[in-house]
């Protein structure tokens, strides 16, 4: 059943006004960019550190637009065109083997974190569990072919660092799957407009306007989804430049210190989990092999880019704790590594 | 409603916009810019298939089913909710903004100074092998930085005068008389740029060139120290290359 809203009051001049601020303020910054470009006739009018961090930001946006794109492409499929019957019959009945397999889907679609966001959204929408979309998203930058491969080819067996990785991240996607599974309320892990959007979507019967469904789909999942990619691309951008690295790498040796200032590390960079062990490399002679294995996992699956893209479906409390019990596992596992190795 | 129209029109405006600037880099030659060329069909394809949703969207009717959704946020939240949307909104039109009042380019040698020259992508082992028993003619400054690395022997280093272009890095220990000449080498994107490079050993450098600048530098290598450097017979300021980065 639906609410009937009131009938909306009309809009004042103050408030129209208000209205197209927005669009006015848009239109003038890209004309003024158009008209600053056309003036400067090349050269570069920022300072060296704010024009990295622009560089930055927008290297980062590109390389993650085609992975949303694709991402909401996926979660359109689930959404919209794939019987829902199908999902139910593919996945076990069983709480801890369904995110078990849940956990391992990212085998079959290996996009990186950031396209996640949109198919773990399409996945609760077609009628999963908050937890089991969570078990998802934290796994499937990890457990995938490409980061597999390009992790071996990056450190082979040396050191255990692909075995911990792989193993890592299955482990930490299913404590969080099953820590948000014991919530008494699985709704309340959502932000409410999700939430209300996942309910409209329930009762959308199979087979009704698919084609512009699919079109209104794209539309909000792009709404949602870029403007917090943005964002998130911004503030990784920007720490970059202000945040010295040699900082993070004068703490290399130390066992604690190497674990926690590459977690730092991974959390702002924000770089994609199928090749960050090729970033990692730069590294490999300056901290010991747990603080690689921490950067490879806390930075899979959380980051400056990846809470930007996880606050448009979950609550800040959820995330909050996403990023904790994360944090203190891969801090375990890196700890661990470096006992061992 | 008015709700419902923003997001669903803030969704296609951005995306035309994200999509249509890649699409432009990429049809001017700059997307190497950005990220590595391994990427470039993919992000072209993914781009013009947002481009296509675009244009779909504005050839249908806008389905209105979710115009009706009840409002379950209290009217602050809701406000608070749309404030955030609209200045997130506004960083990526920002962004755009920024994208077409700059030129679009590479990061500065400025970011270098504070990285580790050499710590990536020197591996040695096979490429070096490789490297080793290749035509020296087409060697990029990375090749040369695997090659140094890997301990190669004086009879190749020697018998050379390479030619390489890059952007200058003030050495720490020798400001007056050495500087490496570098470039970044990336494996995804712009992120995780590290520099590599070769020392160049030319006293009186830094009243010919600023560091950060990019020049041109012929010498030989001759060895110093545990290492080799190169003896610059000339070196002279250029402009920046079309594809700044190595792979």
């Amino acid at each position: 059943m639906k609410a009937t809203l009131a009938p909306a009051p009309a809009a004042s001049p103050v408030r129209r006004r208000g209205r197209l601020l927005w669009p006015l303020v848009a239109l003038a910054l890209v004309l003024g960019g158009i008209g600053v470009r056309l003036a400067a006739s090349g050269g570069a009018p920022l300072p060296d550190a704010l024009q990295d961090g622009v560089t930055l930001a927008i290297s980062v946006f590109i390389e993650s637009l085609p992975f949303i794109v694709l991402g909401v492409l996926l979660s359109i499929v689930v959404q919209i065109w794939l019987p829902a019957r199908w999902i139910d019959r593919a996945l076990p009945r069983t709480p801890w083997l369904r995110r078990g397999v849940l956990s391992l889907l990212g085998i079959l679609l290996p996009v990186c974190e950031c396209g996640n966001v949109p198919l773990a959204r399409g996945l609760v929408a077609r009628g999963l569990a908050p937890a089991e979309s969570i078990t998802f998203l934290l796994a499937a930058p990890i457990l995938n072919p490409v980061t597999i491969i390009t992790t071996y080819q990056a450190f082979g067996w040396d050191h255990g660092i692909l075995v911990a990785r792989v193993l890592g991240g299955f482990v930490i996607a299913n404590l969080v799957g099953w820590m948000f599974s014991r919530h008494p309320d699985q709704g309340a892990i959502l932000t409410p407009s999700f939430a209300a959007s996942c309910r409209a979507h329930h009762e959308h019967a199979d087979g009704d306007r698919r084609w512009s469904r699919s079109v209104a789909r794209f539309a909000e999942e792009t709404s949602t989804l870029l403007p917090a990619l943005a964002v998130g691309c911004a503030i990784a951008g920007l720490i970059q430049v202000g945040i010295p690295r040699e900082w993070l790498e004068a703490l290399g040796s130390n066992p604690w210190w190497s674990v926690l200032a590459l977690m730092a590390l991974a959390f702002v960079v924000s770089i994609c989990s199928n090749v960050d062990a090729f970033f990692m490399l730069a590294f490999g002679s300056v901290f010991l092999p747990g603080g690689i294995v921490a950067f490879l996992t806390f930075g899979a699956m959380v980051d400056v880019k990846m809470v930007a893209l996880m606050r448009t479906t979950f609550r800040t409390a959820a995330i909050a704790q996403i990023v904790a019990v994360v944090g203190l596992a891969s801090l375990v596992l890196g700890l661990a590594v470096n006992l061992i190795a | 409603m008015r709700d419902a129209f923003l997001k669903y029109w803030r969704g296609i405006l951005l995306t035309a916009l994200g999509a249509g600037a890649t699409i432009w880099l990429a049809l001017s030659g700059q997307l190497g810019l950005y990220i590595h060329p391994r990427y470039f069909a993919f992000t072209v394809v993914m781009a013009a298939i947002a481009v296509a949703f675009v244009v779909v969207t504005l050839l249908i009717p806008r389905q209105r089913d979710h115009d009706h959704e009840e409002p379950v946020e209290p009217r602050r939240t809701r406000r608070r909710r749309g404030r955030l949307a609209g200045v997130a909104s506004g960083v990526l039109v920002l962004l755009t903004a920024v994208l077409l009042a700059l030129p679009p380019t590479t990061l500065t040698g400025s970011l270098a100074s504070g990285r580790d020259l050499n710590a990536a992508g020197i591996t040695g082992g096979e490429d070096a092998l490789q490297l080793a028993q290749a035509d020296p003619a087409g060697f990029t400054i990375k090749d040369w930085a695997v090659l140094i690395a890997d301990g190669a022997s004086s009879r190749t280093l020697e018998s050379v005068e390479p030619q390489l272009v890059g952007f200058v890095i003030a050495d720490p220990d020798q400001p007056e008389s050495t500087f490496a000449v570098a470039r970044y080498v990336i494996t995804c994107c712009a992120v995780d740029a590290q520099p590599v490079g070769v020392t160049v050993r030319l006293p009186g450098w830094q009243e010919r060139f600023a560091s950060g600048s990019w020049v041109q530098v012929q010498g030989r290598f001759v060895p110093q120290d545990d290492g080799w450097v190169l003896e610059a017979s000339s070196a002279e300021p250029v402009d920046q290359p079309a594809e700044p980065y190595v792979y």
